[in-house]
C-alpha cells in the first residue's frame, strides 16, 4: 500500500480496528490444554512400592518418601514440572496432568508449619501375610494442603 | 468487567528468578492475556501500588530491595509470589545464595506455584490477590 | 560543572529485569556508568557440587527463560562431547529447529520490549501478540511456553510427527508474513528513525575492541556468527550472517528484524533435509559417569555462548561455567553509554538485549 504520509503503523491499525480482538477472556473463556503440556504432578497411592527413586532423582527436591512410615509427599510449590519423576517410576506410579497447579492462599499455611501446597499420601502396610491390597484396606483420602 | 469494586495497581519486581516467570507476568499484560480488563495497572512506583508481584527467590543482595518495596507500599496491600522460585525457591532452594521463598522476608498472601507460571494461573493469583485486599481493606475500615 | 551520580534500577519501568547502574552525569551528558552485579545471583553453577550430572540439564535450562532451550542444549551437548554419546540424527534436526524457534521467540519479545522502552507501546503488544503463537508451537511440542525440558543427555525427549512439523512450518510462514507489516513500521517509522537513528553508535574497530557478540557485532558490520563453526548440524544448513553496517540502535534493531526472516528460513531447511518418518530413534542414554572436560560454544539469539564442564567420573561434574552473551556486551554497552544523553540510556541498554539473569546466574 503506498504510504505517502509515511505513517506505516496505520493500515495495521485500521485492520486491527475491524477484526476481533486478540484477547481470550480467560476465567470466563478457557481455551483447553494442548495434550502432553506439562502441569500438574499426580500420585496414585495403590501402586506405589516406595522405592524412593523418584525422590533421589528430583532436581527441585519436591518429593519426601518415607519407606518405614509408608508416606509419600509432594511439595507442589516447589515442583517444576520437569517430569523426571514420571519417567524414573517403573510402577507408573506418577503421572503428569496437563492442568496447571491451583493457587494457593496464606490461610493454607498449616498449625506446624505446613506449607501450602504441601500433599501427603499414606498407605498402611499391608497384612503380614503379605497378600498385597485384597486386605481391603482402603487408602485414605489424600490429605490435601495443611 | 466490573465486579471488582476498585482498580489495584501492581507493582512487579524481579528477585533473583531466571526470566521465566517475569515474562510470563509482561505477557499477562499484553493482548492475548490482558489483565488491565481487570483495572489493574502495572506501576513502577511502590508507592502508587496496591499488589506486590514477585517473581524469584530472595538472595543475600535483594533481600533489602524487596524488605525497601514492601515498606514503601502504603497500606493495605498485598504480597503474590509468582513461580516455583518465589514460592519456596525452587529448583535453586539448594543454590548457595538464595535464602528461600519470598516468604522469608515479607508476609505473602497468595502463592501462584509452576516453572513458569503459566499466565492463566498469574491471572487467578492476581484475581486472589484483589479478594485478599478488600479483605484487608474491609478489616481496616 | 557540577557532577550527579542517578542509580538506575535494580528496579526500574524499561526492563523487568534487575540491572544496576550507577549513571554519572554532568548535566544531561552521561560520562561514566558504573555496572553492579549480585541482585540476581544464584549460584547456580555451583548447584554442580549437589545435584547430579544428569538432573543438571534442568537446572541449567533455568539459567535463563528466554533461551532456555539453548541453554539446556549447550549442557547436553557439552556432556555428549565428554561421553562420547552420538545423538541421533533426527534428535540433533529436532534440536535445531527448537532452537530457530527460541530464536524467533527471543527476537520478537525483544523488538517488543525496545519498542516499549521507546515510546511505541502499540508496537511492543503486536510483537507479543505474535509471540504467543510461537509459545502455542513450543507448549504444543515440548510441553512447557517458556521452560521447555525437553533435551535430555544423548538426545531429546519427545518427537514432534511430520505433519506436525510441516504445520508449524506453514504456521511460521504465515508469521512471517504478517509480520512484514511490523518489520515496516520498525524500518520507516520516521519517530523510530528519530530517536533511535544515530543513537550509540559502535564502530566496527570498537566492537573489535569491547568484543562485543552476536547482533550486537553484527549490526557493527561483524560478519561473527557461531552457527558458522557448524555444530550440531548447521553445517548441513546454508546461512549467511545477517550484517548492518551502521553500528547504531536502529541497526541493532534491524539486524534482529532480518534474523527472523532468517530462523524461518533455517525451520524450513531443517525440515526438508531431516529424516523423516515414526519412531525414530531419539535418545542414546549415556552409560556411566563422565570424565573428561570441554568447552562448547553455541549461538544464541544474544550472541555467543560458552560452556565449560569438568567431571572427574563422580556423578556430580566438578566444575560448570557459562560464559553468556549478555556478560561479553557489557564492555560494549558501558562504552555506548558514556557520553551520551540521559533519555537515551534506556534505549542502548535495551538494544544490547540484555539478559541480567544470565549474566549474573
Ligand atoms: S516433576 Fe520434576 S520437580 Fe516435580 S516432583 Fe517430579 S521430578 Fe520433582
Ligand atoms: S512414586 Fe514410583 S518412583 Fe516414587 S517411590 Fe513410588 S514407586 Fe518409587
Ligand atoms: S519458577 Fe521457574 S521459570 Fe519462574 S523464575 Fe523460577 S526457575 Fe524461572
Amino acid at each position: 500500500m503506498p504510504n505517502p504520509l509515511k505513517l506505516p503503523m496505520i493500515p495495521r491499525a485500521l485492520r486491527n480496528l475491524v477484526s476481533k480482538p486478540a484477547t481470550r477472556r480467560y476465567p470466563f473463556e478457557i481455551r483447553p490444554r494442548f495434550a502432553g503440556a506439562r502441569g500438574t504432578i499426580e500420585f496414585d497411592v495403590e501402586t506405589c512400592n516406595y522405592c524412593m527413586l523418584c525422590a533421589r532423582r528430583c532436581p527441585a527436591a519436591a518429593i519426601t518418601v518415607s519407606r518405614e512410615e509408608r508416606t509419600w509427599a509432594i511439595e507442589q510449590l516447589t515442583c517444576i514440572a520437569c517430569g523426571v519423576c514420571v519417567d524414573v517410576c517403573s510402577k507408573h506410579s506418577l503421572s503428569m496432568s496437563v492442568n496447571s497447579r491451583a493457587v494457593h492462599l496464606r490461610s493454607e499455611v498449616g498449625p506446624q508449619g505446613q506449607r501450602p501446597g504441601h500433599e501427603e499420601w499414606h498407605k498402611p502396610a499391608p497384612a503380614a501375610t503379605d497378600i498385597p491390597a485384597v486386605a481391603g484396606v482402603p487408602a485414605p483420602a489424600a490429605s490435601q494442603g495443611a | 468487567m466490573s465486579f471488582f469494586s476498585r482498580s489495584p495497581w501492581i507493582l512487579h519486581y524481579d528477585g533473583s528468578s531466571c526470566n521465566g516467570c517475569d515474562i510470563e507476568v509482561l505477557a499477562c499484560l499484553t493482548p492475548l492475556y490482558d489483565v488491565e480488563r481487570f483495572g489493574v495497572l502495572n506501576t513502577g512506583n511502590p508507592k502508587h501500588a496496591d499488589i506486590l508481584l514477585v517473581t524469584g527467590s530472595v538472595n543475600e543482595r535483594n533481600i533489602e530491595i524487596v524488605e525497601n518495596l514492601y515498606r514503601q507500599m502504603p497500606d493495605p496491600k498485598v504480597v503474590v509470589a509468582v513461580g516455583a522460585c518465589a514460592c519456596s525457591g525452587g529448583i535453586f532452594a539448594r543454590a548457595y545464595n538464595i535464602q528461600g521463598g519470598i516468604d522469608k522476608v515479607i508476609p505473602v498472601d497468595v502463592y501462584v506455584p509452576g516453572c513458569a507460571a503459566r499466565p492463566e494461573s498469574i491471572i487467578d493469583g492476581v484475581v486472589q490477590g484483589i479478594a485478599a485486599l478488600e479483605a484487608k481493606r474491609k478489616k481496616t475500615a | 560543572m557540577r557532577r550527579t551520580t542517578i542509580p538506575f534500577g535494580p528496579q526500574h519501568p524499561v526492563l523487568p529485569e534487575p540491572l544496576v547502574l550507577d549513571l554519572i552525569l554532568e548535566d544531561e551528558k552521561v560520562i561514566d556508568a558504573i555496572p553492579t552485579i549480585g541482585y540476581i545471583h544464584r549460584g547456580l553453577e555451583m548447584m554442580v557440587e549437589r545435584v547430579e550430572y544428569t538432573e543438571m540439564g534442568f537446572v541449567v535450562e533455568r539459567i535463563c527463560g528466554i533461551c532456555s532451550f539453548m541453554h539446556g542444549m549447550g549442557y547436553c551437548v557439552s556432556l555428549e562431547s565428554i561421553m562420547n554419546v552420538e545423538v541421533p540424527e533426527r534428535a540433533g534436526w529436532l534440536r535445531l529447529i527448537w532452537a530457530e524457534i527460541s530464536r524467533i521467540q527471543s527476537h520478537l519479545l525483544w523488538l517488543g520490549l525496545g519498542a516499549d522502552a521507546f515510546g511505541f507501546e502499540n508496537l511492543f503488544m503486536h510483537c507479543w501478540r505474535m509471540r504467543e503463537q510461537i509459545l502455542d508451537i513450543f507448549e504444543k511440542t515440548t510441553g512447557g511456553r517458556i521452560i521447555h525440558s525437553v533435551n535430555r543427555i544423548g538426545g531429546v525427549k519427545r518427537d514432534i510427527s511430520d505433519s506436525e512439523l510441516a504445520a508449524i512450518l506453514v504456521q511460521l510462514q504465515e508469521l512471517g508474513e504478517a509480520f512484514k507489516t511490523t518489520a515496516r513500521v520498525f524500518g520507516t517509522d520516521p519517530s523510530i528513525a528519530h530517536r533511535l537513528g544515530g543513537v550509540g553508535v559502535l564502530s566496527m574497530e570498537d566492537a573489535r575492541a569491547v568484543d562485543a557478540v552476536g547482533p550486537m557485532a553484527r549490526a557493527s558490520g561483524i560478519a561473527t556468527d557461531t552457527r558458522l563453526i557448524g555444530a550440531n548440524f548447521y553445517d548441513r544448513i546454508e546461512l549467511e550472517p545477517v550484517t548492518e553496517t551502521a553500528g547504531d540502535c536502529l541497526a541493532r534493531v534491524v539486524v534482529r528484524l532480518r534474523e527472523i526472516d532468517q530462523s524461518i528460513d533455517i525451520v524450513r531447511q531443517a525440515i526438508e533435509k531431516m529424516p523423516k518418518g515414526e519412531g525414530l530413534p531419539l535418545e542414546n542414554k549415556p552409560r556411566g559417569n563422565p570424565n573428561g572436560e570441554v568447552f562448547t560454544r553455541l549461538e544464541q539469539p544474544r550472541g555467543e555462548v560458552l560452556y565449560y564442564v569438568k567431571a572427574n567420573g563422580t556423578k556430580n561434574l566438578e566444575r560448570f561455567r557459562a560464559r553468556t552473551p549478555t556478560f561479553a556486551n557489557i564492555p560494549a554497552m558501558i562504552k555506548l553509554v558514556k557520553g551520551c544523553d540521559l533519555a537515551d540510556v534506556p534505549n542502548i541498554i535495551l538494544t544490547i538485549d540484555p539478559c541480567i539473569s544470565c549474566t549474573e546466574r
